[in-house]
């Protein structure tokens, strides 16, 4: 090694209750490099990182930064050595401009002591400029898109000199083009001597952007190596601590009756300006068949099964038919009694109670055969939910924990319990396998396949298009709001849907 | 009940201390009301033959009645709060109900039945605008009952023309002059029952039952009750008979054995508060009020009757509101339209020392009635504290009372953050 | 961290109760020294009604948030230290009924040799106070009536015999001759009811004329500005007077505000004499005179003795007033002893007391 690396971290040791969350975990980050850290959830990566960001002391172990021994109380100390934490949930105050929030907590004065807005507004220009991202700073933050709010966040950490950002999952609510941007971003940044740890689950972006990896798995150091000298297969083995032959299962087609059939649905976007999220939405849905929906942000994929879930009330237009019969569904109660489930995009502020326990979830929409009429008896409840717990083998210390306690895949399958209990005839699924780990994914997938062969239909919607084409008997495409292509599964490939997502 | 059960343990948890104290950690709300007590034992004054005044019964049994109305507040309180909402209306509510039970009962010369039927349906219907208010037309749980507790505050004294209504008293509005009050009136503040039957003989039976019950939550209960009933739907059947019949011989025994010393204000009290925690825990309504609370989106689109169930919270608390206000009027003899000035904040502050989240989806209503203890008690030791022979002064007791919700709130606090 | 919090919490509320028992004894309006109260401990030996183990009495007071009932309050404590064989504790119900319930509760349960109380409402403490009879307890009310009779001693002033001398003394101020402004106390309160009845006796059969009379509700500010409106309608006006004494000074305010300098010639007076209050308006030469509303607080640790020394006590104790001028104010006015009472029915009264 020809010169000291900007941090080191080693035999990092940290434990909640008993519980080993990390043991002798190692990282070094070289100057100016991109080092993606990866592993499933729960794999410890975040504990990590919040131990490099000050919000969690280490048990043992060791934290150097540029050769200086550094002992991290609160995030204030890492802040001052020059660490910036972006984190999936972004930091910044919603409503103050995007110069106030870059500047925030170390606000520039003029030598009367009140606040130099010309400063800031100037510097702040300056630094998104920079990033490539020239905005009118005197906005609110949030009259930004969530791309651009990120780089107001590299801003900040820029804007603080940290010459070491951790970017968590940073592209999980961007578009692809918005994500490209964002690595275009990271690659100036190392060009200018910053370094980057990176986390993500998305193996195309690890690839992409970073010049090593680090894996931990179950709390501990399984290897870190350049990027080049580890192909994927390897990453997933050293993730997994298996070999997965095939990442994405087959499963064989053979669509029976038609179960939901969609004319010319039609859906207003909630800010009332009476444009169209949905506009003339046709398609249907056969027993035993997936269909893929695909689409770029505001494209109107998650609306379309919104509002087939009556998540929006009456719709501005068209008309849906179950088995044949024509519905009206204006309330998820409806959708549910119908035979409809939604699994939305977002488990944490959508998908579940976090505050609930796991069984409580698990068991909220079918309460109604969870005791006699109006009541809940826990026998019963616990009755019910225990074929789809083994079923999906949710891994819970107890059915009775929090289930914000559980890991991201634990979660979702939690939630997923929750709709197969409906025992629906119709699927809709926004985004099933975000933000969890390969294993979760995988049988997830499986699950599907599952589903699929008792005669339940499923409407999918992932932005990872590998798994969108493995996983879809029929492809849709939509651009804002309306259908751009219908794609057979033998037809469908990355660029034509790209194609169809992008272009009207 | 899920919060006063012990939780697994951890691995390293092997001392007995340890043990202890985890379990102490689980129990806080019922170890913080012990260390009240035994607080109230060491300093909550003594009688003059050197007794301390908390080991007389009477102490505890002025406790539950002087805590009466707040506590019944707080069974409707912590339904509301449970979903996020909160509801500043109780006190004024009271007031208003009030007011309707004395012009009802000396007024009109209406029966006592109907007169309290009406006046706890005056609180319901202040609940169900309320609940209306809020479910529906989207207002602010905060701003919709401010509203109501000016409204209901006016409405108070616009039906007494500012007056207490009281019989044989100055030309009063519309109260005729009675020889004697209403037999409620007195009722509702004198014990129950006058037989002479030990409070031991019947408590301690109902206090073994009780035990039993929550023997069957340790491992060797489990393990018998697994042996002795097996998992048959015949077998459960048998239990939840044998469970519902002890538990309701003990009730039986416990009131049977506290009736001649508890007042029926007393009574209603905990009979709210366990009966709220019987449907909270039980109904489907119940675990509604803890999806809403918790996430109401998720809970909106798992089928939840979101708007409904929010109705038939505040409806509740307002019916509460309006038994609240039948106490307050036996026990005034008469209907006062100032009555329950700030009662919500007592009502919200047992609700919250009990441990239920101002944010919502979090707690229970057996946590209430331990919060209303903890208050009651701690309210009857600032009263009885002396120095140099003088009891504490206003001043003094007002900020004790502060520093106990904060102490309350902040041993909360570092419960949920170490779950 | 969270640890630190609570310790420093608890701490804190260790430290209020007992900065509050050290705050004590120098609290308003107490003149004597600090060590009075903290030696007379009850003790368990020998025989009661001694300097070494005096008589507990409880007294609830009903709302400390006046200055009329702080100078009870003050009253019955100056009358206890001079009292060896007794010693008084005070609640104070904060204005509620509910609350001096509770407290009346206390007192039989510690076995209170006498009670004093000055209930805040007659109906709602009724019942406490037969339970405290019952109980063994005699009890003195204080100010304000309960609806029963069922009590040892009632000791109060008569409001309507005070109303009846600051006519009388009125007539005599103008000689006989003049216009006179009455504010009045909150109009569905008792005492305002008597205040005003006793005047209109006092002033019978002379030339004095009532040319206004207001609801005041006994505040200052409410008092002022219906002054305002009086002074701007009539030229003439020879005197004021006024309930309470905040009455009477917020109308000199509003004449010195008038800036025609009618404050020097109309004649103010008042009724109820607490030392900040009446007493420096007297001194500053404001009012033309006020009325000592008594307390009864030292008549009722008298009583209390004589009771508690096994001594008859009459039903009911009617106090004197005293007319105050500022000739005689530093020598405590000029008492006026009561005259024989017209017996009242004992259930009257939802008494609202002055100074509300």
């Amino acid at each position: 090694m020809a010169e000291e690396p900007l941090l080191r971290m080693e035999g990092i040791c940290k434990s909640f209750h008993g519980v080993h969350a990390l043991r002798g975990v190692r990282l070094d980050v070289r100057r100016g490099e991109v080092h993606s850290l990866v592993g499933e959830n729960g794999a410890g990566k975040s504990t990590l990182m919040r131990i490099l960001g000050g919000a969690v002391t280490l048990d043992e172990g060791t934290i150097t930064l540029r050769g200086r021994g550094q002992v991290f109380r609160a995030p204030k100390d890492a802040e001052a050595a020059g660490v910036a934490m972006i984190h999936q949930e972004l930091s910044l105050v919603p409503p103050m401009s995007v110069a106030e929030n870059v500047f925030l907590g170390r606000e520039p004065r003029t030598r009367l002591g009140f606040v130099d807005y010309a400063a800031m507004r100037e510097h702040s220009e300056a630094l998104l400029a920079e990033l490539g991202t020239p905005c009118d700073v005197t906005r609110p933050a949030e009259a930004y898109s969530i791309a651009t709010q990120q780089m107001v966040e590299v801003a900040k950490a820029l804007g603080r000199e940290a010459d070491l950002i951790v970017m968590d999952e940073p592209t999980s609510a961007l578009a692809e083009a918005e994500a490209e941007r964002l690595f275009e971003v990271i690659r100036r940044l190392r060009g200018r001597g910053v370094s980057v740890v990176y986390i993500s689950h998305k193996m195309e972006e690890i690839y992409a952007i970073s010049d090593r990896v680090t894996v931990l798995r179950d709390g501990e150091w399984i290897g870190t190596a350049p990027v080049g000298e580890l192909p994927q297969e390897r990453l997933i083995e050293w993730m997994v601590g298996r070999k997965i032959e095939q990442l994405f299962p087959k499963h064989a087609a053979e669509p029976g009756a038609e179960l939901l059939r969609v004319d010319g649905l039609c859906v207003d976007t909630a800010d009332g300006s009476g444009r169209r999220a949905v506009d003339g939405a046709s398609l249907t849905l056969r027993a035993g068949e997936i269909v893929g929906l695909a689409g770029l942000r505001g494209s109107g994929c998650s609306e379309l099964l919104g509002a087939l879930f009556g998540r929006y009330g009456r719709v501005a237009a068209g008309s849906v038919a179950i088995r044949g019969r024509p519905v009206s569904i204006t309330r998820p109660a409806e959708a549910i009694a119908n035979g409809i489930a939604l699994l939305t995009n977002d488990r944490k502020t959508t998908g579940l109670v976090l505050s609930m326990s796991v069984l409580h979830n698990a068991t909220l929409a079918s309460l109604s055969r969870a005791g006699p009429p109006g009541c809940v008896l826990r026998d019963r409840e616990l009755a019910l939910a225990q074929p789809f717990m083994d079923m999906l083998s949710v891994r819970t210390a107890s059915v009775d924990a929090e289930v914000s306690a559980l890991s991201g895949g634990n979660q979702q399958k939690v939630a997923l319990a929750k709709w197969l209990m409906t025992e629906p005839s119709v699927l809709l699924l926004d985004e099933p396998t975000r933000g969890i780990d390969v294993g979760a994914k995988a049988e997830i997938y499986e699950l599907m396949n599952t589903l699929v062969a008792q005669g339940k239909g499923i409407l999918l919607i992932t932005s990872e298009l590998p798994e969108l084409l493995a996983m879809s008997d029929r492809i849709l495409v939509m651009h804002r709001g309306r259908m751009t292509a219908e794609l057979n599964r033998d037809e469908a490939t990355q660029e034509r849907i790209m194609a169809a997502a992008m272009e009207a | 009940m899920d919060e006063l059960r012990p939780g697994t343990e951890g691995p390293g948890s092997s001392s007995l201390a340890r043990r202890a104290l985890a379990l102490a950690g689980e129990y806080r709300g019922p170890v913080a009301l012990v260390v009240v007590l035994v607080v109230g034992i060491l300093i909550g004054g003594r009688t003059p033959d050197g007794r301390p005044v908390f080991l007389t019964g009477s102490t505890h049994v002025s406790v539950f009645f002087e805590y009466a109305e707040y506590g019944i507040l707080a069974a409707g309180m912590t339904l509301v709060i449970l979903t996020g909402g909160i509801d500043l209306s109780v006190g004024s509510v009271l007031g208003l109900s009030s007011v309707i039970f004395a012009i009802l009962t000396l007024g009109c010369g209406w029966s006592s039945q109907w007169a309290a039927l009406a006046a706890a349906g005056v609180g319901a219907v202040c609940g169900l605008i309320n609940g209306i208010l809020i479910s529906r037309l989207r207002f602010q749980p905060f701003v919709a009952t401010l509203a109501m507790m000016v409204v209901a505050r006016g409405l108070a004294k616009q039906v007494t023309g500012h007056r207490k209504i009281a019989p044989a008293l100055d030309p009063w509005y519309h109260v005729r002059s009675l020889s004697e009050m209403p037999p409620i009136y007195k009722g509702m503040m004198s014990p129950l029952a006058k037989h002479g039957i030990a409070v031991t003989v019947l408590v301690v039976p109902a206090l073994i039952i009780v035990a039993a019950a929550f023997f069957r939550y340790t491992v060797t209960g489990r393990a018998l009750d697994a042996r002795l009933f097996g998992s048959s739907p015949a077998g459960r059947t048998a239990r939840a008979t044998l469970s519902i019949g002890a538990w309701a011989i003990a009730l039986g025994l416990t009131v049977w054995g506290l009736a001649p010393y508890l007042q029926p204000a007393s009574f209603l009290f905990v009979s709210s508060l366990l009966l709220m925690a019987l449907v909270v825990k039980v109904t489907r309504f119940g675990r509604h009020l803890y999806a809403i609370g918790g996430n109401e989106e998720a809970a909106r689109l798992s089928g939840v009757p979101v708007a409904r169930s929010k109705v038939l919270a505040y409806v509740l608390c307002g019916l509460f509101s309006g038994l609240a206000g039948i106490v307050t009027t036996c026990r005034l003899q008469l209907g006062n339209p100032e009555a329950g000035a700030t009662y919500e904040l007592d009502a919200i502050a047992a609700v919250v020392i009990g441990g239920t989240s101002l944010m919502g989806g979090r707690g229970s209503v057996a946590l209430t009635l331990v919060g209303a203890l903890i208050m009651g008690y701690a309210n009857k030791i600032l009263s009885n504290i002396q120095i140099h022979g003088q009891f504490l002064q206003d001043g003094a007791k007002l900020l004790a009372k502060g520093m106990i919700i904060v102490l309350a709130v902040l041993v909360q606090e570092a419960r949920r953050r170490r779950a | 961290m969270r640890r630190m919090a609570v310790l420093v919490v608890a701490l804190a509320l260790a430290l209020a109760i007992g900065a509050a028992g050290c705050s004590k004894p120098q609290q308003e309006g107490t003149p004597a020294g600090p060590s009075a109260t903290q030696t007379k401990m009850p003790t368990d030996t020998g025989k009661k009604g001694t300097a070494a183990n005096p008589w507990v009495i409880g007294m609830s007071q009903c709302n400390l948030g006046e200055p009329w009932r702080i100078r009870m309050n003050d009253d019955i404590k100056k009358a206890d230290e001079a009292t060896p064989q007794v010693t008084v504790q005070f609640k104070d119900a904060q204005g509620k009924e509910d609350q001096q319930q509770a407290q009346v509760q206390e007192f039989i349960d510690a076995k209170v040799d006498l009670l004093i109380i000055s209930p805040k409402e007659a109906i709602p403490l009724t019942a406490p106070v037969e339970k405290a009879m019952d109980a063994g307890i005699p009890v003195i009310v204080l100010d304000r009536k309960i609806a029963s009779d069922k009590y040892t001693c009632f000791i109060g002033a008569d409001n309507t015999a005070i109303g009846r001398e600051a006519g009388k003394y009125l007539v005599k101020l103008l000689g006989g001759q003049g216009n006179v402004v009455e504010l009045r106390g909150l109009e569905t309160s008792t005492p305002a009811g008597e205040r005003h009845r006793g005047f209109v006796q006092g002033i019978a059969g002379s030339g004095l004329k009532i040319i206004a009379s207001k609801d005041c509700q006994w505040f200052e500010d409410v008092a002022q500005k219906e002054m305002a409106t009086i002074l701007s309608r009539y030229d003439k006006i020879d005197a004021v007077y006024g309930h309470n004494d905040p009455s009477a000074h917020g109308a000199y305010v509003a004449a010195e505000q008038e800036g025609k300098g009618r404050e020097k010639t109309i004649k103010f007076i008042g009724i109820d004499g607490n030392v900040d209050e009446g007493l420096r308006y007297v001194k500053e030469g404001l009012l033309a005179a006020t009325f000592d509303y008594p307390t009864g607080g030292k008549e009722a640790i008298e009583t209390a003795v004589k009771i508690l020394s096994g001594e008859e006590v009459p039903k009911k104790i009617t106090l004197g007033t005293a007319l105050i001028t500022p000739e005689n104010v530093d020598r405590g006015g000029e008492p006026i002893a009561p005259l024989v009472p017209p017996d009242e029915p004992t259930a009257a009264g939802t008494s609202t007391g002055p100074g509300q």
